[in-house]
């Protein structure tokens, strides 16, 4: 058994090595991003590709992206773990599943309560939109996450759905154009 | 085969095979453990920058950004530029990032570089893949056959599992781990 156990752990390896990037998959719809918002819904848990600019990748985790100026969120996966920083300023093709996180009131009660202990609490990666980050906030500080609850309460006030939602793509595969 | 020599045996080849492994999650671990205070990731540095003279956005071109990257020493580093809005210019670098306000002529630049080492580390430790991840599930089962075989190495003595020091080193690294999970939970 022990002959085996080296070999065994070295193939192991060497496969992890060679594991593909490049998932052998084929969307259903090609989408550029300045359409995405507008076509994610016909797709949730749909294979799409959605093309765009990566305009901002995120520092500390690196499992998140952000393509074009609508800032469409890319989440890594088991096949893709992480985001190379450089990436920032590419053209990219991501191949993966559109997913819909849906905040209604109740969400967003429960968030409340959270941040009214005092506790640190992490910005949830659901409503995670880099716009704070983008306009120089601190992302996870108390005041900015109740801000953006108050504004997501209006944008709920102000729909007949009940809920708001949001939209990102799971992503299975990366390709620079 | 004697059990105590098979304990041997895969104390030592498994501790020689999965050496590295145990340096990458070491490091990681250490970096990802003072996530707060710096990033395990990347060397950042920020920068404000300032225009000479006030330029607007249809007098921008690529020779312009790459002129303007010459004088800041950043010759090369162009990548892509686009406008964000119509009074900002954002300048993506090959190593960061440069958002310039047109009316103010004032901006702010971001330079990234991969930290060594604990950049390829992280990687590693985040599960590039699944494969990546089959192969961490049997270094940690090694692990634990690497410690339960420790406990075993030494036959007798004060220094074995059953003499005083071996048995109160096991105890103590039990028991520190239960009350500072006693004292934070």
């Amino acid at each position: 058994m022990r002959g085996f156990l080296l070999p065994g752990l070295l193939l192991i390896l060497a496969l992890a090595g060679c594991q593909n990037r490049k998932a052998n998959v084929t969307p259903e719809a090609v989408i550029e991003v300045t359409d995405v918002f507008v076509k994610a819904p016909e797709f949730i848990d749909r294979l799409v590709e959605v093309d765009g600019m990566v305009v901002h990748v995120c520092r500390e985790s690196g499992k998140r992206l952000f393509l074009g100026d609508e800032h469409f969120k890319v989440l890594a996966s088991n096949q893709i773990g992480k985001f190379d920083v450089n990436l920032e300023g590419s053209d990219i093709k991501a191949t993966g599943y559109i997913r819909e996180e849906k905040i209604d009131e109740n969400y967003l009660d429960e968030w409340e309560q959270e941040l009214s202990t005092g506790a640190e609490v992490q910005l949830k990666e659901a409503v995670h939109t880099h716009e704070a980050e983008a306009a120089g906030q601190d992302e996870n500080a108390i005041s900015t996450q109740l801000s953006q609850i108050r504004g997501y309460r209006e944008q709920i006030a102000a729909g007949t759905q009940g809920y708001i939602s949001f939209y990102s793509l799971e992503v299975i595969k990366i390709e620079e154009k | 085969m004697k059990l105590r020599k098979l304990n041997y045996i895969l104390h030592r080849d498994l501790g020689y095979l999965f050496f590295g492994m145990s340096l990458i999650y070491a490091f990681s671990g250490i970096a990802l453990n003072h996530i707060r205070e710096w990033n395990p990731n990347y060397i950042i540095r920020n920068y404000t920058v300032t225009l000479h003279d006030t330029v607007t956005k249809d007098q921008i071109d690529k020779e312009w950004v790459v002129s303007m990257l010459n004088d800041l020493d950043l010759k090369n580093e162009y990548k892509k530029h686009y406008f964000p809005s119509s009074g900002v210019l954002k300048v993506f670098l090959y190593h960061g990032n440069l958002e310039i306000n047109l009316t103010t002529c004032k901006g702010a630049m971001e330079t990234i570089k991969k930290r060594p080492l604990f950049y390829q580390v992280n990687f590693l430790h985040y599960n590039p893949g699944v494969w990546w991840k089959w192969f961490s599930d049997i270094f940690c089962v090694a692990w634990i056959i690497i410690s339960i075989s420790g406990l075993f190495m030494i036959k007798s003595g004060k220094n074995s599992i059953t003499g005083w020091k071996g048995a109160l080193f096991t105890i103590a690294g039990i028991i520190i781990p239960l009350i500072l999970f006693l004292l934070y939970v």
